[in-house]
């Protein structure tokens, strides 16, 4: 009897571990492996590298983003989503940025390891306008709420470079020493094991992607692409990490190991 | 495959890999959550040698110690007190932010500052050879 049924127990058992809402979950994630701040990006970047940006939007959908398993003391590990003006000029560092969006992550300070709303603002020694600065990193600080779902907003709001971070933050312009010239909303990543956006059975979405291309202009409908896909080592993004356009000013991002 | 899940056996099988399940899902959520991060200076401990940690009541006194660091609007009208703690050759003890075609160097100074309202900041390639104790 218990030979006899053994083969259809077992798929009984596999039909049950393939339908599992749990299994799913967990195919996103596999065990912390690289230390933390290996940063990788998914997402949409703007095709131009020259003009300005002065806004950039869209809504971030609620969604529990998910860190690598197991990590060891000390080890950085982070999924996030974020809406980005960026002062990426060619040649010089993309860390010219303010951003604004939610996440998660461990070991750096000014993150949690819940979702929370996050943003960060950084420069670059060198890039013109810099000059004397230093580099500011930039890194997560991490507010008190939450509100995934709903629209984020990076805006500039006077002719200087004064920012507004959704409606809780701002940047000064005599903090930012960059040009802007780009527009990113992205997903990002600091471990190999970190899932970057969602998962198989329920994409991480990026909808009404919008941008300014004139300072206090109309909001514009973005290309709902997938061009952006990077390494911090400038290496080719591991294919296990997906986007999909969803139409214009719509792209899906997963994760399927 | 009816008789099976019958089965008092069988069903007790199911029930264990539905609770697997559900245990998968709290470890994929929830196994780390609301445990608070160390701060990222301890982070950049594990990765490098510390330089300097000091508490100034100033932040304009930074440069007394720091004359190489940059001098942005963020820092020169931070106030004080602050902290400071700097690492030799961290591994970015930041989280990193790089694109297509950029290489961030592996080993890099790392200048860490809290500011009056406890928010933190890092500097990287700062020159170090010029601090002052």
């Amino acid at each position: 009897m218990r030979m006899r049924d053994a083969p259809t127990i077992a798929l009984l058992c596999a039909i049950v571990l393939f339908a599992s809402p749990g299994m799913a979950l967990a195919a996103d994630t596999a065990a912390c492996s690289e230390g933390g701040y290996f940063s990788r990006g998914l997402g949409y970047g703007s095709d131009i590298w020259s003009g300005h940006r002065h806004g950039a939007r869209a809504v971030l959908q609620d969604q529990n983003l998910h860190l690598c398993t197991s990590p060891r003391v000390g080890e950085g590990s982070a999924s996030t989503a974020w809406v980005a003006i960026e002062g990426n000029i060619a040649g010089y560092s993309p860390w010219n940025i303010v951003q604004v969006g939610i996440g998660k992550c461990r070991t750096a300070s000014g993150c949690s390891t819940t979702m929370h709303d996050i943003w960060s603002v950084g420069w670059v020694e060198g890039t013109p306008g810099c000059s004397g600065w230093g580099t500011l990193v930039p890194s997560p600080h991490t507010t008190a709420f939450y509100s995934g779902g709903h629209r984020f907003t990076v805006t500039q709001i006077s002719s200087n470079k004064t920012y507004r971070l959704s409606s809780y933050q701002y940047v000064r312009d005599e903090d930012v020493c960059w040009t802007n010239n780009f527009v990113e909303i992205f997903n990002e990543t600091w471990d190999k094991g970190d899932a970057l956006g969602g998962y198989v059975g329920n994409h991480f979405w990026f909808t009404q992607m919008e941008f300014q291309e004139t300072f206090g202009g109309s909001w514009r409908d973005l290309a709902g692409l997938c061009n952006d896909r990077w390494r911090e080592d400038g290496g080719t993004l591991e294919s296990i990490f997906k986007c999909r356009s969803e139409g214009t000013g719509a792209i899906s991002t997963w994760t399927d190991r | 495959v009816k008789s099976i899940v019958r089965s008092p056996r069988v069903a007790l099988i199911v029930a264990l890999l539905g609770v697997a399940g559900v245990s998968s899902v709290l470890a994929a959520n929830e196994t780390f959550g609301g445990v608070e991060p160390p701060d990222v200076c301890a982070a950049s401990e594990a990765h490098a040698p510390l330089v300097a940690d000091l508490t100034l009541p100033s932040a304009r006194l930074l440069w007394d110690h720091f004359p190489d660091l940059g001098r942005p609007p963020l820092l020169t009208e931070m106030g004080g007190p602050i902290r400071v703690v700097a690492f030799s050759g961290a591994r970015d003890g930041v989280p990193i932010v790089a694109r297509p075609g950029t290489s961030t160097p592996p080993l890099v100074n790392v200048v860490c500052i809290v500011d009056p309202d406890g928010e933190e900041w890092y500097f990287n390639n700062v020159p170090l050879d010029s601090y002052r104790p």
